[in-house]
């Protein structure tokens, strides 16, 4: 009998228990909302990519009437006509071919007929050399702004042979000579979107030869390098003077 | 038949609000990272831009004038150019305006490095109306120059 009376009252107890968790509603923990709210927080920032406007970018040059006579080896020669045709060194071509006329214009075997041909090889010693003797110049004749335009060159070329040697590389790379440029003629009538489609071509073609020379000597092509980290930035200039954007446009002039 | 019992009635208790500023800041500072302000575009000339695949980012923080170059919707006139706010008649207009512009100590300061000239080109333009906005340019010496662009997938 007592023993029921216990079970009883278990039972009882159970059942006004049960009827008592309905009626209150337990206040939800929000303690960790803040940590999810975080998380979230993190996950799109990291997440999240800015659009940029994206642009593609000239320099003008300085307002001259100097006339220059180039080599014609030394210059290739891309035109328009008003109908948007294109030529190549006086021959019609597609707007595909100029991609592979500038990456032979930078990259051919030594003495190709048509072709420049190849400056001396830059060294370090050669970069060391090159920059003391224009110290000396530039000491007897302080504001003569070639000396000064050629130690700019020259110092760059040296950063670029330092960041050659600390990729394990061998500091030296061969470069056109300085008066070798893309030449770009455009008929007045020309549309703009010609323009910039040969522009588009030629910085496709720089910019294939970058990437690889990039992942041949830094591991890395060239388009995955960032700018803003200063590791990286040291090697972008070093392949910018392996292979430099050399872009003439040429007076307003008729195209056939 | 009752439903509402008095017996089973119940008080819910509020529910918490102290995670809500959490959650507000989360989207707050979501929508500060993510948006970009909408390029200036021109409310005066009808610009169909070009799409080419090698693109590079437009820096940020930088001071710049804008040019359209393209027709006025509904006609097939000559090209016009339009500088900031209003369309150039003469094209000598571009100049005084550089020049003016690089008085302001804001832009002179940075005129040679961070002063650029945004060109949006309809991609009919002719060459010749660019050259003649370029030669412009060049007389003024603001030399930068940048050509807004779709990118090609």
């Amino acid at each position: 009998m007592w023993l029921l009376q216990v079970g009883l009252e278990a039972h009882f107890s159970n059942i006004l228990e049960n009827n008592m968790a309905k009626r209150e509603i337990e206040e939800i923990n929000a303690g960790s909302m803040a940590d999810i709210a975080f998380l979230l927080l993190i996950f799109f920032l990291i997440t999240t990519t800015m659009n940029l406007p994206q642009v593609q970018e000239e320099r003008l040059p300085q307002k001259s009437e100097v006339e220059f006579l180039l080599n014609e080896r030394n210059v290739l020669q891309i035109m328009a006509n008003k109908n948007d045709k294109i030529g190549i060194e006086g021959e019609f071509a597609e707007l595909e071919d100029i991609k592979e006329a500038v990456k032979e214009f930078y990259v051919h075997p030594e003495g190709t007929p048509n072709q420049p041909n190849y400056d001396t090889l830059v060294t370090t010693e050669r970069c060391q050399k090159r920059l003391d003797n224009l110290q000396i110049a530039l000491a007897a004749y302080p504001d003569a702004a070639v000396y000064k335009i050629d130690e700019g060159i020259w110092s760059r070329r040296l950063d670029a042979c330092n960041a050659l040697i600390d990729a394990g590389k061998k500091g030296e790379f061969q470069v056109l000579p300085a008066n070798a440029t893309v030449s770009i003629q455009m008929d007045n009538s020309t549309k703009y979107i010609t323009y910039m489609k040969v522009l588009d071509q030629i910085m496709q073609g720089l910019n294939e030869l970058r990437d690889e020379y990039s992942k041949e000597n830094f591991g890395v092509p060239f388009s995955k390098l960032n700018d803003k980290v200063e590791s990286d930035k040291r090697k972008i200039v070093a392949i910018r003077q392996v292979y430099p954007k050399k872009i003439m446009k040429e007076k307003n002039r008729s195209v056939q | 038949m009752s439903k509402f019992s008095k017996g089973k009635k119940r008080k819910d208790p509020a529910i918490s609000t102290a995670a809500l500023p959490d959650i507000v800041f989360m989207l707050l500072f979501f929508f500060m990272v993510t948006t970009v302000f909408k390029e200036k575009e021109s409310n005066k000339l009808e610009i169909d831009k070009v799409a080419i695949k090698e693109t590079i980012d437009l820096e940020k923080n930088i001071k710049a004038a804008y040019f359209w170059i393209g027709r006025v919707p509904g006609t097939t006139d000559d090209f016009r150019v339009q500088l900031d706010d209003d369309l150039v008649n003469d094209y000598s207009e571009i100049k005084d305006y550089l020049v003016k512009l690089k008085k302001n100590p804001e832009f002179s300061q940075v005129w040679n490095n961070r002063f650029f000239n945004v060109f949006k080109v309809d991609q009919k333009t002719e060459m010749r109306v660019v050259r003649k906005v370029h030669d412009e340019l060049k007389e003024a010496e603001a030399f930068k120059v940048v050509y807004s662009v779709n990118r090609e997938k």
